[in-house]
Formats: structure tokens, C-alpha cells, sequence
């Protein structure tokens, strides 16, 4: 199995101020791998630097084989890598329609993109004249995906799906990421909240201060999670 | 949580309103965001001389309830209780004025003052603050707190540096530095140790610890667990902005419905 | 009854002018958050350039306005998002507001420079077709301007609404990155909304030539009435956008029609959008503050008394040794520089380090010169009560708003300008109706001031005092509680300051200095009248004061010379006549890349070579050397998006 994604010794931060200290992370073809750690270790960092919002200082970062260190944002969306940012990426003062509408950017016709929101996701097809910013999280959350399975990603980058969210509604929104996966897209997941990803990923990795802590089957390292999480079990 | 169950209320077991020295009670406060509820019914209370800690998911709601408890932003319903006093309509500055200061999740240091300069203006605010009289001594000895709190804080290295050209966990502590100087009663942290390296996180836990000794209820939200576990008298948990549970902290971490937040249901308890 | 219908028809007229007007800033806002103060005045030139093609190049006037609204005017507004106006969304709000403010004094410029003043009658459009609504005649011209109207009403809600186009231009303004990982082109995107905002305001600019005539201020004071309209839709709801700009229409053309037409309504039509945008400003909620941005703002190192005396010494001498030498019509020009420098310094409290704009300070400045008048004239009881007066108005212009931000309190000043030039100076307490009052020149403790260049000494001594006062209270308490309120009003808030107060004294202290800087004015002309204080001529004096440093008081000196000499300039090279204006306002944009002005370089040369003697002298690195760099404080966590 390929690695699709491969970061190896990546550094990058902000201004002086480096994160991530030498991330290593394979992430193999069509499949669904977890990156998990606590609130502050650097995995938004590290979403950021595949996504080309943030340049690794050194390392190197291979997109199916290519080395993309430095590519522009854009460049590499068009190449078929589709980041989900942290934090509702959905316009929110756009209506829910207005919002598939814009993602037909992706090439797909409007209707086609209604077609596989509402499909998927009956709720939005109620709220459809709703703004976006007043859906519940899940919704909300229901709404960004759409981008994804509508852009025929080759890569998808998903940042904290579960922000907020109700266990329920996080289950069913990584169910959709599992049926990415299986259509062959790959797919990185960061996630506070690990064991909801932990029962769909293929792969889980840990970050803790910047690197790579602990990496392998999501099973091996949900046993380990709690300590690196709440500090010592209770 | 299931609907109709009633939302455990740790705040509503505590034991009576007592005048005077109570700290601050958040009692039932509700905000909603166009259709989004971001705080629920939260209801918590900080005691003098102690530490409370508020840990939850991100985009729990407690920034929310820190910009309600400030004055920031109006609830929808619900009150906020100043030591004892309700204080849910009063100004921003009146609370403040009252003893209530806070810390910024997303920094609001003065970029253009030195890092001496914020907690001197501070310290000044609070001096000269409804005083008509006796300003410039009050400007004395708000110059002297000033000194006292970049040491006390271990910032008095970057005193000459702009503000915005210190390290986030430098600001950090300039925010924590420049509540000081309000002399609070109540003290509201947002993730104070974000940025900071170890020993510095270390060293905030025994500021955090110090400042409760001095009589001052704190209420910290953190993602730092270490920290949170070491330093809180108290925990309460809020989750899609509910306060799912509340307690000592050890009985917190232990309770189900905690680790069902953190890790997700069912896989928890492994 | 009759003439009713007929005030209605006019009314709506205007109206539907308005709207036109209206919809290009709401579009061009919704986008990019930039309001353009401007808008008016790329109206304004864009129906000069019709009369141009029309009037003097005999082009049919249909080609005329097509080559007008649907090419010139959307190139000339993409370009000037491209160069000037970009990412300014993003740049604290008194930024944008002065290069937009710098866009509408350049237009000025341009126009007058290219169109030098001379009557240029305009018809309207089908002179003579129409068709009598009761005994009201309908002219085609209303016909068509109402048609436009709803027309841009309703093809702007369609385009924003229904077109992927239109809900990119919602969403860029939200947050342009997310924009491009949906694929889209946020510059693209942004550029397009101030094409079609430029384009309609040409549109509103021809359509309502007819009613306001060819004038140069006329028409660009159309972004008061826009703006009022616009602000009832809260900048976003086309509809009420739309509805408020007929509402004001309306209420314009009634207060024509019935209101006396002699002594305290005297000019009141022109005031009444400014009227109607105090009332809207009023009742408008305030928005959120934005928060979480740790940036400081510019500014230079603040000289300490030591070394600021001798500076101010330096100046008064100067100032003496130049009214010694100078013939006295040269010595009121000097002076005249001076006495601008004081209002120049108004400007520095309030804008460089409180960071909050004001477009009326010679409106106080006037103020100022009528109480000098009024009361106690010739003594220096008349100075304290200038100050004071213009205080006190200035801190009741800062009251509606409030609650409201720089922007707000921007449009603020430009709508109170207005309403003292039509209505309050034009009063017989003040000027009187075109009038022109005497001011006594100033016996200060039995020393008569009574020529030119003792004036000169007398406005350099001010100056150095409130330069210096400045100065003092910048190093002071005062000065760093000003500063932390520009940068975080919320934190200011939460320490216990009662920000808006703050904020209200902050702007009467600096009209306060305004009103000082007018008394003086009035007595170094002996006569001075409402013309002397109009408020356009604020707008230029404040683009001089941005231009050479209004963070500093030697900008403010600069300035005020700069500002007194370039009206000989421009008398010595006639032909120059507008361009003149043109210079200050590219300059003010040009410098938009140094914020500290011609000032800020005139201080890094000043060290620099200070610091190059040191290094010769010594061999050592330089005293002036920066502390160590740690790097910027964009928190982890929250980077750029």
C-alpha cells in the first residue's frame, strides 16, 4: 500500500514560533487515517502545512509522490486536494443553497450538487432556504462535507469534524468519511474527540508537542489515549 | 444527554447565597447565536480563596459564557451574580469596577504599548477609576503594582518590549499581569497557558495556586490537563453548552459522562 | 394639493437617485467592507465625462452613458481596488476611511483640473416629453431615473441573490480563503463588486446631474444621502436600502415644499440627509467589535520634555526671526501655517494616537472663530472660550455616535460639517446669511498683538505650547490610556475604563484644540467668514496632516506649512489650479506605506545619521540599536486564515 500523503521531518510554525518539530506521517491510499492529540499539539498546524496555508521551515511533504513544500494553496486544490478547515467551513451568512451553489466551483452542476447534498444529507434539504450560520453544528458540519463529496477529492484534509457536536451526529458524519475512504479517496481526519474516529479510521497517529508520539492501528492506540489525554487514567 | 433528564446543576447544590465574600455565581444562563445555542443553561460558582476549572471540547460555549459573565454579551436568560449582587445587566466597565477581571483566548494585549505599559495603564484604570481626588499618588503606587506583578508573573524581562512583538505565551502572561492589576476579586482566565513551555506552565500553576491563597476566586479555562488536574478545587465540564458534570476534580475525571465527551462514548472506558 | 404631487414626484425622483447611489455602496461594502467616501465623487466625475462626450464632443447621449456607466466606470473601479483598495478591509478602519477620504479629494482634484469651473448647463434627458400626472408633469428624465432605479434594485438582489457570482461576493467578504478552497477567485470576485459600485454611481451621478446640477461638491456629497439609505439597510438589505433612499427623497422634496423659506430654514434642504443620517445614527445598534487582533499601531518614539524643549524653542525663534524678516503679507501666510499646524494637531490627538478620524475639525476650528468673535473678542478670555465652546459641540457630535465606531463616527463629522456650512454658520448668530464677521486681534496682559507678525510668534508660542502639551500628555497616563483604547476598547472595558466616555473626551479635547486653533485664525485675518471653514477644506487638511505625520507633532508642523503654501503655489502656476488637490490625495495613498508620514522618514534620517556618527565615533553598534526581535505574536492556533 502506497502512502499517498508522507511528511518526513516536517518543521513549521508561525513566524519564530515552530509547532510542529519534526513530524514523520505516512498516509496510505484510500484510506482513513486518524490524527489524533491533545489541544495545542500542532495538528491544525500540520493540516495547514499540506494545505499549503503554512511552509514547512524544513522537511519534506509528498503529495502522491510529488514534492509540494511551498505550493500555493490553490495550486494544490486544483491538483485534488480538499481541505475542510477547523471551525464550520461553510459561509455562514450564505444560505444553504447559496453555499452549494458556490461549490459548484468544483465543476459539478448546481443541480447535480443539490442532488448529492440532499441525497446524503436529507436535513439540509428542510433547511435549504435557512442561512447556513443558523443550522445546528451538525448541519453545519453535514453542509461542509457536501464540498467534499462533490469535488472528487483525491486527498481530503478534514480539521476537528466534531467540534461541538453531539456524539450521534459525529458518528454519522465519519460514516461518510468511511465511505470516502472506500471509494478510494484518502482521507486525514484531526480529531480531539478520538474515539468516535478511532471506530472508522484505518490508521490512527498522535501528536503530543509537535510529534509524532505514537502511530499504528486505531485499535493499539485507543488503549494508550486516555493517558495521553487526561494525564494518568483515573 | 438525553432530553427530560434535568441538567445536573452542581452550582444549585452548593450551599446558600452568603453576602459579602460569595465570589461568582453563574446561575441558569442561556445564549443563542441565530439558531444556535451555544451556552445552555449553565449554572456554576467560583468561591473565594479557590481555583474553579472549566475544561470541555472546543466550541463548548465557554468563551461564550466568559463574554456573558463580563458583560460582553447579554443571555437570553439567566443571571450572573457578583458576590452575591446580580450584576447580568450591569456595563462591562461597572463590573469590572466591581472586581471582576479576565484573560483572552485570542490575545487583546495593547499592541502598541511596551508589556510594562499595558499593566501600567491597567493599574492606572483601576487607580484613577471614579476618583477625582488623590490622583497622582494613586499613580504612585499603580506604577509600584505594576513592577510587582511583571516580576510576580515572570515578565519583567520583555517590560521594554511593543507588546506585539512578544511570544504568544509572553502576551499570555502580560494578560494574566495586566487583570492583576485590576486588583480582582474574581479572576477569569481563558487558556492562560497556551504558548507556554513547560516550565512556565509550572510556574502558572503555582501563580494560579498563590493568587487563591490571597482570598481570590478563579476561574480557568484550560486545555492543559496537567495543569487543570493540579491547580482546580473545582471542575465543571461543559459540553455543547451544557454543564455535564461538576465537582472535585478527581471524582470529575472519573465520571462517564466526562470521558464520553472527551473520547467519545463507549470506547471511554477501555 | 397640486403642488403635493408634484413635491412627491420630485421627491421620488431624487429618491430613486439615491438608491442608485445607494446600491453601488451597499455592494461595494457587502464585499469588501470598505466603505468608499468616495463613491459621491466617482459619480461626480464620471457625469462631468458624460457632459464631456455629450455636451462637448457631441456623442448621442445614450452612447455617451453606455460608454460612461457600462466601461469607464467599472475599469476605473477595478483598477482602483486593484492598486489603492485592496486587502484595506483587513487595515484598522481609519486607514481606509483616509485613503477612501484621499480617493474623493483626488477625484476633486481631477475634476476641477480638467474641468475648471465654468457653467455647464445640463438637460435632461427627452427635454420636454413627459406626461401630467394630475397637474404634476412626469419628464421622461423622472421616468427614466425612478425606471433606474428599480431596475438596480432589482437586478442587484437578483445578482446576489441567484448568481453563484453574487453569493461569492457574500461569501469573499466572510472569509476569502475559504472562498478559494471552494475554488472560487476572491480578488477576482472583489474587484467585479467595486466595478459595478463604480458603475452605479456614474449611473446615479448623470441621472441625478439634472437636479443638482454640474457641481463639484453637489454631487459628491450624494454619499451622505446614499449612506443614510444605505445605513437603514444596515449596509446589507437592498430593499430598505431602496425604501430609506425614498424616504429621504421624499422628506427632501416636502421640506422644500413646505418649510418657510426664510430665516433658520435657510438652506435646510442640502443639510437634510445629514439630518436624516444623525437620526439613523441614532437609532443604529452598534456592531459587534472586532476582536482578537493583537497589533499595535504605529508611531514614533515620543520625545522626552528635555529634549522636546528645545525643539519648541527653536520653532518660537524661528517663527520670530521670520516675522522679523518677512514682509507682512509673507508673515500671515507663515502664520496662517502656523495657526493650520494647531488644527493639524488636533488631528494628531485624535487620529495619531487615538485612531479615530474626524472630517470636520475646520468646522470646529469655525466654531472656534465665532465665539473669538462673539465674545470677549480681543482678550485671551476669547481663546479659552473658543477652546471650550468647540469642545462642547464636538463632544455632542460624539454622542449619537457613541456606540458606534470610527466609521460611524466619521460620517458623523462630514454629515455635522455639512449641516453647519447650509445651516448653523449661515445663522445670524454666527456669520449670518453669507456674511463675514470681525475678530479683534488679541491684547494679551496690556501687550496689543495688532499686526501679521506678531500674530506669527503669537500662533508659534501656541503651537510649541499645545505641541509640547501634547507631548507631555502623550508620555503620561493619559496618553498610554488613549493608546490602549485604540488598540483594544474591549480590554480597556474589561480593566474597569469606561470606554465610550473615554472615547467622547478624547474627540471634545481634540475639537477643543480645533477651536483654539480658529480663534487664533480669526484674529490673524481680523475677518473670517463660513467659507473659511467649509467642510471640504477639512479633507485635504486632514489628507496633509496623514501625508506628513499625524503621529507626531513635527508632522503636524510640516503640514500646517505645507497646507499654507500650497495655495501660493498653486496662485503662482495657475494652470495647476485642481491638480493640486490631485498631488495630496495620490500622496496621502502613496504614504499609506508609512504611516508616520514624511515626519517618519524625516526622524529615520535624523537617526540614522545619529547612529552613524556613534558608530564611527565609537567603533561600537549604534545606542539606537532595536531590543531584540522575538517575533510577532500571531497566536498559535489561530494563524492567518
Amino acid at each position: 500500500m502506497s502512502a499517498v500523503l508522507e511528511l518526513t521531518g516536517v518543521r513549521a510554525g508561525y513566524g519564530r514560533i515552530e509547532v510542529l518539530h519534526g513530524v514523520d506521517l505516512d498516509v496510505p491510499e484510500g484510506s482513513l487515517t486518524a490524527l489524533l492529540g491533545p489541544n495545542g499539539a500542532g495538528k491544525s498546524t500540520l493540516l495547514k502545512t499540506v494545505a499549503g496555508l503554512v511552509r514547512a521551515t524544513s522537511g519534506h511533504v509528498h503529495l502522491s509522490g510529488v514534492h509540494v513544500n511551498g505550493a500555493a494553496p490553490g495550486a494544490l486544490a486544483r491538483a485534488g486536494l480538499v481541505t475542510v478547515p477547523e471551525g464550520r467551513a461553510v459561509f455562514p451568512n450564505l444560505t444553504v443553497e447559496e453555499n452549494l451553489r458556490l461549490m459548484t466551483y468544483g465543476g459539478r452542476r448546481e443541480a447535480a450538487v443539490r442532488e448529492t447534498a440532499f441525497g446524503r444529507f436529507p436535513r439540509l434539504a428542510e433547511r435549504r432556504r435557512s442561512l447556513a450560520g443558523s443550522l445546528s453544528g451538525g448541519e453545519q458540519q453535514m453542509l461542509a462535507l457536501t464540498r467534499a463529496l462533490v469535488a472528487d477529492p483525491v486527498v481530503l484534509l478534514v480539521d476537528e469534524l466534531s467540534m461541538g457536536l453531539a456524539p450521534m451526529v459525529v458518528a454519522e458524519l465519519y460514516d461518510v468519511l468511511a465511505g470516502l475512504a472506500d471509494d478510494g479517496v484518502t482521507v486525514l481526519a484531526v480529531e480531539q474527540f478520538a474515539a468516535t474516529v478511532l471506530a472508522v479510521a484505518d490508521h490512527a497517529a498522535v501528536l503530543v508537542h509537535g510529534r509524532i508520539a505514537a502511530a499504528g492501528p486505531p485499535r493499539r492506540i485507543g488503549a494508550d489515549l486516555a493517558e495521553l489525554y487526561l494525564g494518568g487514567a483515573a | 444527554m438525553p432530553p427530560g433528564e434535568p441538567a445536573a446543576d452542581p452550582a444549585e447544590l452548593l450551599d446558600p447565597v452568603a453576602p459579602g465574600a460569595d465570589g461568582l455565581r453563574v446561575s441558569r444562563v442561556t445564549v443563542r447565536f441565530g439558531g444556535i445555542t451555544a451556552v445552555d443553561g449553565a449554572s456554576l460558582h467560583v468561591r473565594p480563596a479557590s481555583v474553579t476549572g472549566l475544561i470541555g471540547p472546543n466550541g463548548a460555549g465557554k468563551t461564550t459564557l466568559f463574554d456573558v459573565v463580563t458583560g460582553l454579551r447579554r443571555p437570553e436568560t439567566g443571571a450572573v451574580l457578583l458576590d452575591g449582587d446580580e450584576v447580568t445587566r450591569a456595563p462591562v466597565h461597572e463590573r469590572a469596577r466591581r472586581g471582576m477581571a479576565r484573560t483572552f483566548q485570542r490575545l487583546e494585549a495593547f499592541g502598541s504599548l511596551t508589556v510594562r505599559e499595558n499593566v501600567l495603564v491597567a493599574a492606572e484604570i483601576h487607580a484613577t477609576a471614579g476618583r477625582a481626588l488623590g490622583r497622582r499618588a494613586a499613580r504612585a503606587r499603580a506604577r509600584d503594582r505594576a513592577d510587582e506583578l511583571l516580576a510576580r508573573t515572570g515578565i519583567a524581562d520583555y517590560a521594554a518590549h511593543r507588546a506585539d512583538t512578544v511570544p504568544t505565551g509572553t502576551a499570555r502572561l502580560l494578560e494574566l499581569a495586566r487583570a492583576l492589576a485590576a486588583e480582582p476579586r474574581v479572576l477569569l482566565l481563558d487558556e492562560p497557558s497556551a504558548g507556554l513551555s513547560a516550565p512556565e506552565s509550572a510556574a502558572l500553576a503555582g501563580l494560579l495556586r498563590g493568587l487563591a491563597g490571597e482570598g481570590l476566586a478563579v476561574l480557568l479555562v484550560e486545555h492543559d490537563m496537567e495543569l487543570v488536574m493540579g491547580v482546580c478545587d473545582t471542575l465543571y465540564v461543559l459540553e455543547s453548552g451544557r454543564i455535564i458534570a461538576g465537582g472535585p476534580p478527581e471524582r470529575v475525571r472519573a465520571d462517564p459522562r466526562v470521558r464520553d465527551a472527551y473520547l467519545g462514548p463507549g470506547e471511554g472506558a477501555a | 394639493m397640486d403642488s403635493f404631487l408634484t413635491y412627491t414626484v420630485l421627491g421620488l425622483v431624487s429618491g430613486a437617485g439615491y438608491a442608485v447611489a445607494a446600491g453601488g455602496l451597499v455592494v461595494t461594502y457587502a464585499t469588501s467592507r470598505i466603505f468608499n467616501i468616495g463613491h459621491g465623487a466617482v459619480g461626480m466625475v464620471m457625469a462631468f465625462l458624460f457632459w464631456e462626450l455629450s455636451a462637448g464632443r457631441g456623442l448621442p447621449a445614450w452612447a455617451a452613458v453606455a460608454l460612461v456607466v457600462l466601461v469607464v466606470a467599472p475599469l476605473c473601479g477595478a483598477l482602483a481596488e486593484r492598486t489603492v483598495l485592496r486587502d484595506l478591509g483587513e487595515a484598522p478602519s481609519d486607514v481606509a476611511l483616509v485613503v477612501t477620504v484621499a480617493l474623493m479629494v483626488a477625484l476633486l482634484g481631477l475634476a476641477q483640473t480638467l474641468w475648471p469651473p465654468k457653467p455647464r448647463p445640463v438637460s435632461p434627458f427627452f427635454e420636454g416629453h413627459g406626461f401630467h400626472l394630475g397637474s404634476a408633469f412626469v419628464g421622461a428624465h423622472d421616468l427614466l431615473t425612478v425606471a433606474a432605479g428599480l431596475l438596480v434594485a432589482a437586478g442587484l438582489s437578483v445578482l446576489l441573490r441567484f448568481t453563484r457570482t453574487g453569493a461569492a461576493m457574500r461569501a469573499t467578504v466572510h472569509d476569502p480563503g475559504l472562498l478559494a478552497l471552494f475554488g472560487g477567485r476572491p480578488a477576482w470576485t472583489t474587484s467585479l463588486s467595486w466595478a459595478i459600485g463604480a458603475s452605479l454611481a456614474a449611473l446615479s451621478g448623470i441621472l441625478l446631474t439634472p437636479v443638482v446640477q454640474l457641481d463639484y461638491y453637489g454631487l459628491t456629497l450624494l454619499v451622505i444621502s446614499a449612506y443614510s439609505a444605505a445605513m437603514l439597510g444596515r449596509l446589507t438589505s437592498l430593499p430598505m436600502t431602496y425604501l430609506g433612499a425614498l424616504a429621504l427623497g421624499l422628506l427632501q422634496s416636502y421640506t422644500v415644499g413646505y418649510l418657510p423659506t426664510s430665516g433658520a430654514f435657510t438652506g435646510l434642504r442640502p443639510a437634510i440627509p445629514a439630518l436624516f443620517l444623525f437620526a439613523v445614527l441614532v437609532f443604529l445598534r452598534s456592531p459587534q467589535a472586532r476582536l482578537g487582533r493583537l497589533r499595535g499601531a504605529a508611531g514614533v518614539a515620543v520625545a522626552s520634555s528635555r529634549r522636546a524643549a528645545p525643539w519648541a524653542a527653536v520653532f518660537v525663534v524661528a517663527a520670530a526671526v521670520a516675522a522679523a524678516a518677512l514682509p507682512a503679507e509673507q508673515a500671515l501666510v507663515v502664520a496662517l501655517g502656523v495657526v493650520y499646524g494647531i488644527v493639524m494637531l488636533s488631528m494628531v490627538l485624535l487620529n495619531g494616537y487615538g485612531g479615530q478620524v474626524s472630517l470636520a475639525q475646520l468646522t470646529f476650528a469655525g466654531v472656534g472663530a465665532v465665539v473669538a468673535a462673539r465674545w470677549a473678542s480681543g482678550s485671551v478670555l476669547s481663546l479659552v472660550a473658543a477652546a471650550v465652546v468647540a469642545a462642547a459641540v464636538g463632544a455632542l457630535v460624539a454622542l449619537p455616535a457613541l456606540r458606534l465606531h470610527g466609521l460611524y463616527l466619521a460620517l458623523a463629522t462630514l454629515a455635522f460639517g455639512q449641516l453647519m456650512d447650509k445651516v448653523v454658520f449661515q445663522a445670524d448668530f454666527a456669520f449670518g446669511y453669507n456674511g463675514a464677521l470681525d475678530v479683534r486681534r488679541l491684547t494679551v496682559l496690556g501687550v496689543r498683538f495688532g499686526t501679521e507678525k506678531a500674530y506669527l510668534v503669537l500662533s508659534a508660542v501656541v503651537f510649541a505650547l499645545v505641541g509640547a502639551g501634547l507631548l507631555a500628555l502623550r508620555r503620561g497616563p493619559y496618553g498610554r490610556l488613549v493608546l490602549a483604547l485604540r488598540d483594544s476598547e474591549t480590554a480597556c472595558a474589561t480593566l474597569g475604563l469606561n470606554a465610550r466616555l473615554a472615547r467622547v473626551v478624547l474627540f471634545a479635547a481634540s475639537a477643543g484644540i480645533a477651536g483654539l486653533a480658529g480663534a487664533l485664525m480669526g484674529g490673524l485675518r481680523q475677518s473670517v467668514s463660513a467659507s473659511d471653514f467649509m467642510v471640504f477644506n477639512s479633507l485635504p487638511l486632514l489628507l496633509l496632516a496623514v501625508a506628513c505625520g499625524v503621529t507626531s507633532v513635527t508632522g503636524a508642523a510640516l503640514g500646517g506649512a505645507a497646507l499654507a503654501w500650497l495655495p501660493k503655489l498653486q496662485a503662482q502656476f495657475p494652470a495647476a489650479g485642481g491638480l493640486l488637490f490631485l498631488v495630496v490625495g495620490v500622496a496621502a495613498v502613496a504614504l499609506r506605506s508609512e504611516p508616520n508620514g514624511i515626519a517618519g522618514w524625516v526622524f529615520r534620517f535624523g537617526r540614522e545619521t545619529v547612529a552613524a556618527r556613534w558608530t564611527r565615533l565609537s567603533g561600537g553598534p549604534s545606542p539606537d540599536a532595536e531590543p531584540v526581535d522575538v517575533g510577532p505574536v500571531e497566536a498559535v492556533g489561530h494563524a492567518p486564515r
